[in-house]
């Protein structure tokens, strides 16, 4: 092999190596956490609690809710082999999974109300409502940190 | 009148021959044999296994850049399943149409029933 073909080959490892660098990791390999919000809602006479004013407009703007209160809060580190979260009036959340396959299961009053798998972005809410509570919904809030 | 062809013949018979064409390639085959054969370098092989690390590499990081563009990737959160094991009456998918979330809402889902009180 020549010196001019020896360079060429370590050129083109380089840039090769560069590219494995600069190659944007996974969010499913970096450590990540989920924030989980419990959270009650009703119609009424607008009442929001600070640690929800990030979630208000979204839920305002889609569930027709304007008394929002948080319960319970709490998060999870991902990935995650089955963590449950024990939260306030009976409901318990089980997050299983990395960010983009993470498994969550919302139990109320000892059963099973919703079972879903969802690829998690960061930053953005899922909100998993309906569930009955005392004077309106609760809802849970996921969110990836 | 005369033929075409046999005019043309006639004329091309009498013209004078390419005379130096001949002599033109007599001597640049002369040339040919006499000059010193140099070796060929495989250049296009390492130019070519270059060529295509760069060119993997460009579409390696189109790939990414396009990946991490606004509005490139799903707007909400992608839901790979969902399920309600309970009694309920719908269940409705909204996402967001600013791209701030994603809601599962779940309708109908009747309260547990109280527990049973005996006399």
């Amino acid at each position: 092999m020549t010196s001019a073909q020896t360079r060429r080959t370590g050129i083109a490892a380089l840039l090769a190596v560069a590219a494995l660098l600069a190659w944007p990791a996974p969010a499913a390999h970096a450590a990540q956490t989920v924030q989980i919000r419990l959270v009650a809602a009703s119609a009424g006479a607008e009442k929001v609690d600070a640690a929800l004013r990030d979630v208000a407009p979204l839920l305002k703007r889609n569930l027709n809710v304007t008394q929002i209160q948080l319960l319970d809060s709490g998060s999870v580190r991902l990935p995650s082999a089955g963590d449950v979260l024990a939260m306030k009036a009976g409901v318990t959340v089980r997050c299983n999974g990395s960010a983009d396959r993470l498994a969550i299961t919302v139990e109320s009053g000892g059963r099973v109300v919703a079972q879903t798998q969802v690829a998690m972005r960061a930053g953005i809410p899922l909100i998993l409502s309906g569930f009955p509570g005392s004077g309106g919904t609760m809802m849970v809030i996921v969110q990836l940190k | 009148m005369k033929n075409l062809l046999d005019t043309l013949r006639t004329a091309r018979t009498g013209a004078p021959g390419p005379a130096g064409a001949d002599a033109f390639w007599t001597e640049f085959e002369h040339r040919a044999a006499g000059a010193a054969r140099v070796p060929r370098v495989a250049t296009t092989g390492p130019l070519a296994r270059a060529a295509s690390v760069a060119g993997a590499v460009l579409l390696a990081a189109g790939a990414g850049t396009w990946a991490l563009l606004p509005g490139a990737a799903q707007a909400g959160i992608r839901i790979d399943s969902l399920s309600v094991p309970v009694e309920h009456d719908s269940v409705f998918v909204i996402n967001d149409a600013a791209g701030e979330g994603t809601i599962v809402l779940i309708g109908g889902l009747q309260p547990q029933d109280p527990p049973e009180v005996r006399p």
